[in-house]
């Protein structure tokens, strides 16, 4: 503990949604190692969540630093209680990463089509992964502001730029992400928030990563100049970036996390 | 929910008991030297923690200072209660119907608004009162003739000073002494007597009073042309400094008149640094270190379980040692309130202790600053 | 090292001995201040110096001559290679640890108030005849007036805002007074590159000024200065002038330029979504310019309720503005008893917020209804140090004192009105100069009414507040107006001593 004083995030509050598991869970627990104090959100399973919370405080010396919320992103109520759980445990917040979404399975061969989707497909994927992002920045920036500073980081996908599989709902809502990213950060600067996206590669060993068979993956391989998939270190990796003093001056971009597969 | 209120008292007073006991402990066994920081450390985050949990509008402070129990790193770190916290907010962790004494300020600036510090019970006030005393003012004997020419506990109840006056003379006082201050003041012709009859007897005696107190006597004293040899060994107390009366007279000139006067050296005249916020008092150590080799060490010094840190007025962090600061009190018998205060008296640390230098005086502005005085006078 | 003479005196004066002081600059050069030590008959020779010169000159030139020469003077200033104003340039921010970039763009700003075009404007703004500074003229009640100047002022400078005191040593001059100027050690350079911009364009005009150093409130050099001048002009806190008053004989016009406190009123129409990033950015202007150590900086800001950012997220804006101020230009270092003050008001906002029982959570249940949004009072501060600090109030009530430490500290208070703001100003009506606004138009006439019946005496634009315009009445007074006593000839009396002339029948 005597080491946080060294740090480059102690003394930080970070609420990282969705993170329970995969690229949230590798989030919360990069942020932790960097010396900030984590709050876990997450919309079902309590077990799991807990534990998660509990092996990211074992593995980085870090207890009384992690506690666990359960909301859900898409009910206003929830995530305002979340915000005020978080500012009256550790008495402020700095770092915001919208990491939830609603589940999608990246899955190539069983992909529907445009005309085999709804607008209701649409509207679902915009409301997990737009109206939640919505709801946590509405609720956090009261506090950012406060505090004359704050960071906003923003998990959209590399699909935006670059729909190699054209999962045509999940890509929309991405992409209203990255413009709802840039349009925030425009206005929120003067209040020396900066609000940023990582465009992230398709990343091994999350629940939507599951359905991209063998033959696909190598495909990506092959185009990507670094010659492997992300991980979601990886991922968490260019947040911990975003979120620390470095990035002080980076604001409405959108950082593509994926090898190099697409570059922007 | 009856249960878990009861349950939550009972933790509480089961807290309470340990968190004396643990204090009157540490006095007990460090006394006046220094305690070893590892302990002073352990027992200030205990104490600090306590404060967290019950102490509610000193947790919020906290919390606006992103300081709680889990990411504090040292004592040195603990947010240290501006003094106007005291007059504003209510500071306790016992609740204040639980709590058997208040001593408050007597608030000069805003009458109505003044400084309170609870005390569930006086047991480490006490304790924290008495061995400091004993070790930096009685090195020499166990009881000595007292007068006392401040208010004592009969006469307020509020009043720290007060309490700590009769305290004295209860534990130390020796035949003859007596309280010269009455519902109509100062009893001038009482300490006359008391002065002659020490002089007569050549009884070593300690006067002890505020520091405004003594210019009233010395004036009366003058006037009636009396001036006194009293018996070696004799000393004087003094505290506060010239709050509220005429400031033209310096330290130096009080004890030159003591010197005077009573015929006391400036060897034999000390000074203690008391607050109402605080628990514990901080003395000259000039009395100690004359009855151990002979030397004059005017400095000050804290008993084991007071430190104080001194901050720049810029950044309230700690400077070097040599430059003057603010300084914070972190005070262990506090163990109600807050421990850690931040005062508004600058001083300087050396290698043999510190030196006050009071308040920070309104020096000249540069630019175009109005005080809430000038304010007030200009509309009164 | 060099040395560089903080002084100005007649060519033909001599001072028998000197003191030094040493000045470090940020290359780590060292420069030494060279200043001649007084006793008060130095003082008095200075004084007879001066007025006699003036004899020769100032006192036979005409306005006009004296107006080109100050011109002329102030155009070298205008040349960035002009060796005293790099000489300013460089000394100025070391002495005063103002930020060299901001000394610079000030300066500059500055000195073109009294280009001619600038001094004309001083001079016809208050004089309907400005030739009645040089001789009898007709005046409106059928008789002749002159103006008579002093022959001799004396000038107590201050230090906090450098080249102050070009002002009144134009003023005097176009009086055709001669000055004794007493500076101060924690600016006296400004007075004396003047005084030699003068000498270098009219080097007998300059003869009749003098510029020294000594420390404030040295009693007898003072009352000498006091007792030889006709007209007493000072500048600094209360405390100095005060000091001044009673020493000055009654009947001598003695002008004082104390301590103020601005105050600014911002309309919800300048809050509009695309005007309140300029507005605040404005706001920021007149709260770092000179670490608001002019009298004409603002204390306390009073912003409306209606606009697209309510007035809580205006005092964030501004916090996050003060820093980036910060950043371009960093604020000199206060004294240990300005920080404490610092420290103590921001703590005892937090306490007051504390007590209200507003917790950490900022803007606690905002809600669909706005009223239901708690409104604390709040201090936003710089991270490390007392650079800069925001205060806000949500109510005028809240506020215990609406003055601050200055140094970059503010109260931000919300009003619903502005006008709800002008009760509250009243009782610091003594401390009342400037109000920089932001309203619309119809509005700015409405409370310019008011503010002035209060003792507001300068109404500007929000972000100029620092920047006095050439032909203002500062302090509600007349620049030349104050200096000078009329002498008329009554009417009649040109016709009468018509009938001592042979040839009137």
């Amino acid at each position: 503990m005597q080491h946080s004083d060294l740090l480059p995030l102690d003394g930080r509050v970070a609420v990282v949604t969705g993170a329970s598991r995969g690229i949230g869970a590798a989030i919360a627990r990069r942020l932790v190692r960097a010396g900030a104090c984590v709050v876990i959100d997450y919309v079902s399973d309590d077990e799991r969540a807990q534990q998660c919370a509990r092996h990211i405080m074992d593995d980085c010396d870090a207890a009384g630093r992690v506690i666990t919320c359960k909301a859900d992103v898409t009910d206003a109520g929830q995530v305002r209680d979340m915000v005020s759980t978080t500012v009256t445990t550790f008495g402020g917040l700095d770092i915001l990463v919208n990491n939830a979404f609603a589940h999608y399975s990246f899955d190539p061969r069983n992909r529907r089509t445009f005309d085999a989707i709804g607008w209701n497909n649409y509207a679902a994927q915009l409301e997990g992964c737009l109206k939640g992002a919505y709801n946590t920045c509405e609720a956090v920036l009261p506090q950012m502001r406060r505090q004359a500073g704050g960071r906003i980081i923003n998990i959209s996908s590399n699909l935006v730029d670059s729909p190699i599989v054209p999962y045509h709902d999940y890509t929309a809502a991405k992409g209203a992400l990255v413009g709802f990213t840039r349009s925030l950060a425009q206005e929120a600067g003067a209040w020396g928030v900066t609000v940023n996206a990582i465009a992230a590669g398709l990343t091994v060993g999350t629940d939507s990563s599951r359905a991209t068979t063998e033959d696909v993956r190598e495909q990506i391989i092959k185009s990507t100049p670094m010659g492997r998939l992300a991980t979601a270190d990886d991922i968490a990796g260019a947040v911990a970036m975003l979120a620390g003093d470095d990035a002080a001056f980076i604001t409405g971009q959108t950082l593509h996390v994926d090898g190099g597969l697409v570059m922007r | 929910m009856e249960t878990q209120q009861s349950q939550k008292s009972a933790t509480l007073d089961e807290q309470k008991a340990d968190i004396k006991r643990e204090v009157l402990d540490f006095i007990s066994r460090y006394g006046c030297d220094k305690a070893p920081d590892d302990a002073f450390d352990r027992l200030a985050r205990r104490i600090f923690s306590f404060q967290f949990e019950h102490n509610l509008p000193y947790r919020a402070y906290c919390m606006s200072k992103r300081v709680t129990p889990q990411t504090l790193s040292s004592w040195m770190r603990i947010p240290p209660m501006p003094v106007d916290g005291f007059k504003m907010l209510t500071l306790t962790s016992v609740p204040e119907n639980d709590c058997e004494a208040v001593f408050t300020t007597s608030g000069t600036t805003h009458p109505g608004q003044r400084g309170r510090n609870f005390h569930p019970d006086l047991e480490v006030w006490d304790e924290s009162m008495i061995v400091p005393f004993r070790h930096f003012i009685m090195p020499d004997r166990e009881r000595i003739r007292i007068a006392v020419l401040s208010p004592a506990w009969d006469m307020n109840k509020h009043s720290s000073l007060s309490r700590y006056l009769t305290r004295a003379v209860q534990e130390c006082g020796a035949d003859g002494s007596g309280f010269f201050f009455h519902e109509d003041g100062l009893d001038f012709t009482g300490v006359e007597r008391f002065l002659d009859k020490a002089s007569a007897d050549n009884e070593t005696v300690m006067l002890m009073g505020a520091s405004s107190a003594y210019l009233y006597l010395l004036d009366y004293l003058d006037k009636q042309g009396k001036a006194y040899r009293l018996a070696a060994d004799s000393r004087i107390f003094d505290t506060g400094g010239f709050k509220s009366t005429r400031t033209d007279m310096t330290v130096d000139d009080l004890y030159a008149a003591f010197g005077r006067v009573f015929g006391v050296q400036r060897t034999h005249c000390v000074n203690m640094y008391g607050m109402t916020e605080l628990s514990s008092q901080i003395y000259d150590q000039n009395i100690l270190s004359y009855y151990t080799d002979g030397s004059s060490n005017y400095l000050k010094e804290t008993p084991s379980w007071v430190r104080s840190v001194f901050l720049d007025p810029a950044t309230l962090t700690p400077v070097a040692d040599g430059k003057q600061g603010v300084i914070a009190h972190c005070d262990l018998a506090n163990w109600n309130s807050c421990l850690a205060i931040l005062t508004e008296d600058l001083g300087v640390r050396t290698e043999h202790g510190y030196e006050l230098n009071g308040r920070a005086k309104g020096a000249e502005a540069r630019g175009c600053s109005i005080t809430v005085d000038e304010v007030m006078a200009a509309n009164a | 090292m060099s040395v560089i003479d903080v002084f100005h005196a007649p060519r033909d004066f001599t001072f028998s001995d000197f003191g030094t002081r040493d000045v470090s600059l940020s290359d780590g050069d060292t420069v030494m201040l060279r200043f001649p030590r007084l006793d008060a008959s130095t003082v008095r020779a200075l004084a007879d110096s001066v007025r006699r010169h003036r004899e020769e000159t100032l006192a036979r030139y005409s306005t006009d001559r004296i107006v080109n020469a100050i011109a002329q003077a102030v155009e070298l200033w205008t040349d960035p290679s002009y060796s005293e104003r790099r000489l300013a340039e460089h000394l100025i921010p070391a002495i005063t640890g103002y930020d060299a970039s901001m000394v610079r763009i000030e300066l500059k700003r500055y000195m073109r108030m009294f280009r001619r075009r600038e001094l004309l404007r001083f001079v016809d703004d208050e004089l309907d005849c400005p030739q009645m500074l040089d001789e009898y003229r007709p005046n409106r009640s059928g008789g002749y007036t002159r103006l008579y100047g002093p022959e001799l002022s004396f000038h107590v400078f201050s230090s906090n805002v450098p080249g102050i005191p070009v002002w009144s040593m134009t003023m005097s001059l176009l009086t055709k007074s001669s000055i004794l100027g007493k500076s101060s050690f924690d600016e006296p350079l400004m007075p004396v590159l003047f005084a030699r911009s003068l000498a270098s364009v009219d080097p007998d005009m300059a003869d009749a000024l003098a510029i020294v150093p000594w420390r404030g409130g040295t009693v007898d050099l003072e009352d000498a200065a006091i007792g030889e001048a006709d007209v007493v002009v000072a500048y600094g806190s209360s405390h100095t002038t005060e000091a001044i008053r009673p020493r000055v004989r009654a009947g001598k016009p003695f002008l004082s330029y104390g301590a103020k406190i601005g105050f600014a009123l911002i309309g919800h129409e300048a809050l509009r979504a695309d005007l309140y990033a300029d507005t605040v950015h404005r706001m920021a202007i007149d709260v770092a310019t000179y670490d608001q150590q002019s009298c004409l900086a603002p204390q306390t800001m009073f912003v409306e309720r209606g606009g697209a950012v309510p007035p809580a997220h205006v005092a964030e804006l501004l916090a996050c503005e003060l820093e980036s101020q910060q950043r371009k230009y960093p604020r000199s270092t206060p004294s240990e008893e300005e920080s404490l003050a610092i420290q103590r008001l921001r703590s005892a906002v937090q306490m007051k917020a504390l007590m209200l029982g507003a917790g950490p959570l900022a803007g606690a249940c905002e809600s669909d209804d706005d009223s239901m949004a708690s409104d604390d009072p709040f201090v936003i501060q710089s991270r490390s140090d007392t650079d800069w600090t925001v205060l806000y109030y949500p109510s005028v009530g809240m506020a215990d004192s609406l003055s601050t430490p200055l140094n970059r500290t503010i109260n931000v208070v919300a009003v619903d009105h502005v006008e709800d703001a002008l009760p509250v100003l009243r009782p610091y009506t003594q401390w009342l100069q400037t109000c920089g606004v932001a309203l619309e138009p119809d509005r700015l006439f409405a409370v310019a009414q008011r503010v002035g019946a209060m003792g507001i005496d300068r109404i500007c634009p929000l972000g100029e507040m620092n920047r006095a315009k050439s032909g203002w009445h500062h302090d509600g007074g007349f620049n030349l107006l104050d200096l000078v006593h009329a002498v008329d000839i009554e009417r009649n009396t040109d016709v009468y001593c018509d009938g001592f002339d042979m040839d009137v029948e």
